[in-house]
């Protein structure tokens, strides 16, 4: 009876321990999820400024610090990175509006458009729009907003949930795009993009502007590729204008192919 | 296609994408990159039918008279079917028959018809960036005004590879190179194999008009009489997408053929623009 005293007390002590173990993780893991408050400008292409409130908007350098009451605007064929303190990287595309909220890890894209790279464990990160909030945790997205005409949300590597003001919400595995109307009632079902073709042409994801994003980022993006080479391979995947019958037969021409056909066919009457 | 970006009010609707096979153009797409639509081969309609009939104008018709350039209105309407299964291992069976009906305006120029058919293979090599394999065997009958007599006929095998050459967002470029090899053509004076390279660029105006740029150059080694013809073809086309099954054209093409057999019987070059309207149904 004894033994089993103290077996059943052992049992409780360990599940108390497990208890500990996951409320101090639990705790670890929200104390590691630090607020934003600011973020280091790391890259400048061309005219990128800095938006203080009501004061005029000013160039801004590599080195420089953004605060969270500042809007970050890049020009035509321009673009900008910032880092924050636990390395998650927002790069910004050109024509764009981009803010965070300080004291949040709330993220405000007005137009324009951004790549996000949040590390695994860094407590995720929430985009906001007028129209469509994304929560997402170590993942690298990109995004496109241009109020009242479309959204675009992509997802590299790592998933994301959108959702908008209606409440409804739809999940973006990697590998897939939501391309929709802003104000749209309802999200469609998410499409699948080549991942390989867009990072590679991507002037977001390059690497001359930008450098390379974090390792186990890069190496996720990279399982991303290789899942849809696996698939395309097997022809569980194929590109949408050769299932939409595309002309394999004649490059990809249109109706300027019939005619072709229809002149070659001419050139052998000339012949006969 | 167009690449049009839905409301989504109504479940049906869905992403259109662009005549490259893109998502719907936005002002981003260079940040973003170039977003190719993939998708399982169960999720397109197996069945591809298409009608296009266009009207053109030609500085050479050909006529009974080879030697002489004539001047004539073209019309042009062609039918096809093809059906493209997913066969194992990403391989793809390729089953089309099409008919073409030219008629032109002149007398003394020659009307016919154009039927093919194909039976073949293809196949999408992801590891050399996407080139698309291809080998079909081919059929492919002429006839004048008389869709029972046929005046000529042909049988042959072609393969040849494609593959996007350069790209970045609403441009493309591709290249293509090609051969075929005949065995059974009445008359057999006009037997021959022939190789060919193609170009082709692609441009995205706007989400709905699209340009192609192409040219084609084949050489065609005949049996008979050792003669060989070089064949150039170039292109302008536009093609406004108003609907997603819908399209409607115009073009200028230039073809020229040069042959080294006696007489100039064989050569020819002509310029012919039109304008034609198209549609494409999945089922």
């Amino acid at each position: 009876m004894v033994i089993l005293r103290i077996n059943i007390y052992s049992k409780f002590k360990n599940m108390k321990i497990i208890q500990i173990c996951v409320v101090s993780g639990l705790f670890i893991s929200i104390s590691h999820a630090a607020p934003f408050t600011s973020a280091v400008v790391t890259t400048v292409v061309n005219d990128v400024k800095l938006s203080e409130r009501s004061n005029a908007a000013k160039a801004i350098g590599i080195g420089q610090t953004m605060g969270g009451s500042s809007t970050l605007l890049t020009g035509r064929k321009s673009r900008a990175a910032l880092t924050f303190p636990d390395k998650t990287v927002s790069r910004i595309g050109a024509n764009s509006a981009f803010r965070f909220r300080s004291g949040s890890r709330d993220m405000e894209i007005r137009q324009g458009s951004f790549l996000l790279q949040v590390p695994k464990g860094a407590g995720g990160a929430t985009i906001r729009t007028s129209t469509v909030v994304a929560g997402i945790t170590g993942t690298t997205t990109m995004m496109e907003f241009n109020p009242g005409i479309s959204l675009k949300f992509i997802c590299l590597e790592g998933t994301a949930k959108l959702t908008n003001k209606n409440g409804d919400s739809v999940q973006i595995p990697p590998g897939q795009m939501i391309v929709m109307q802003p104000d749209a009632p309802r999200f469609p079902r998410p499409i699948i993009v080549d991942v390989k073709r867009m990072v590679r042409t991507s002037a977001l994801a390059d690497q001359e502007t930008f450098g390379e994003l974090e390792p186990e980022a890069e190496a996720a993006i990279d399982e991303t590729i290789a899942e849809q080479m696996e698939e395309k391979r097997e022809g569980r995947l194929l590109a949408v204008e050769q299932a939409d019958g595309g002309d394999i037969k004649d490059n990809g021409r249109t109706l300027l192919s019939e005619t072709y056909s229809s002149e070659r066919s001419s050139d052998f009457s000339n012949g006969l | 296609m167009g690449g049009q970006v839905p409301k989504y009010t109504d479940e049906s609707e869905s992403v259109v994408p662009t005549v490259l096979g893109q998502a719907p153009y936005s002002p981003a797409d260079s940040d973003l990159g170039i977003q190719s639509i993939l998708v399982p081969p169960g999720d397109n309609e197996p069945l591809i039918f298409v009608f296009n009939t266009s009207v053109s104008r030609t500085n050479n018709a050909p006529s009974g008279n080879p030697a002489t350039d004539t001047d004539s209105w073209i019309s042009n309407s062609s039918m096809s079917l093809t059906w493209r299964p997913h066969l194992a291992h990403g391989w793809f069976a390729d089953l089309g028959v099409s008919q073409d009906l030219i008629r032109y305006d002149r007398a003394n120029a020659l009307d016919f018809e154009n039927f093919n058919l194909r039976a073949g293979i293809y196949k999408s090599l992801p590891d050399l960036d996407d080139a698309v394999l291809f080998a079909r065997y081919e059929y492919q009958r002429l006839t004048f005004t008389s869709l029972s007599t046929g005046q000529y006929n042909a049988q042959r095998i072609r393969a040849g590879l494609f593959k996007t050459l350069w790209e970045m967002p609403g441009h493309q470029l591709t290249g293509g190179l090609s051969g075929a090899y005949e065995w059974s053509v009445h008359p057999s004076l006009v037997m021959r194999n022939e190789y060919a390279a193609d170009l082709a660029y692609h441009y995205s105006i706007t989400s709905s008009l699209h340009a192609v740029a192409s040219a084609r150059i084949a050489r065609s080694d005949f049996d008979e009489f050792e003669r060989d013809d070089w064949t150039f073809g170039s292109g302008v086309e536009l093609v406004w997408q108003f609907n997603p099954d819908f399209k409607a054209t115009a073009s200028v093409h230039y073809d020229r053929n040069d042959s080294d057999a006696f007489g100039d019987a064989n050569e020819y070059q002509s310029w012919t623009t039109g304008v034609g309207v198209g549609l494409q149904w999945s089922f």
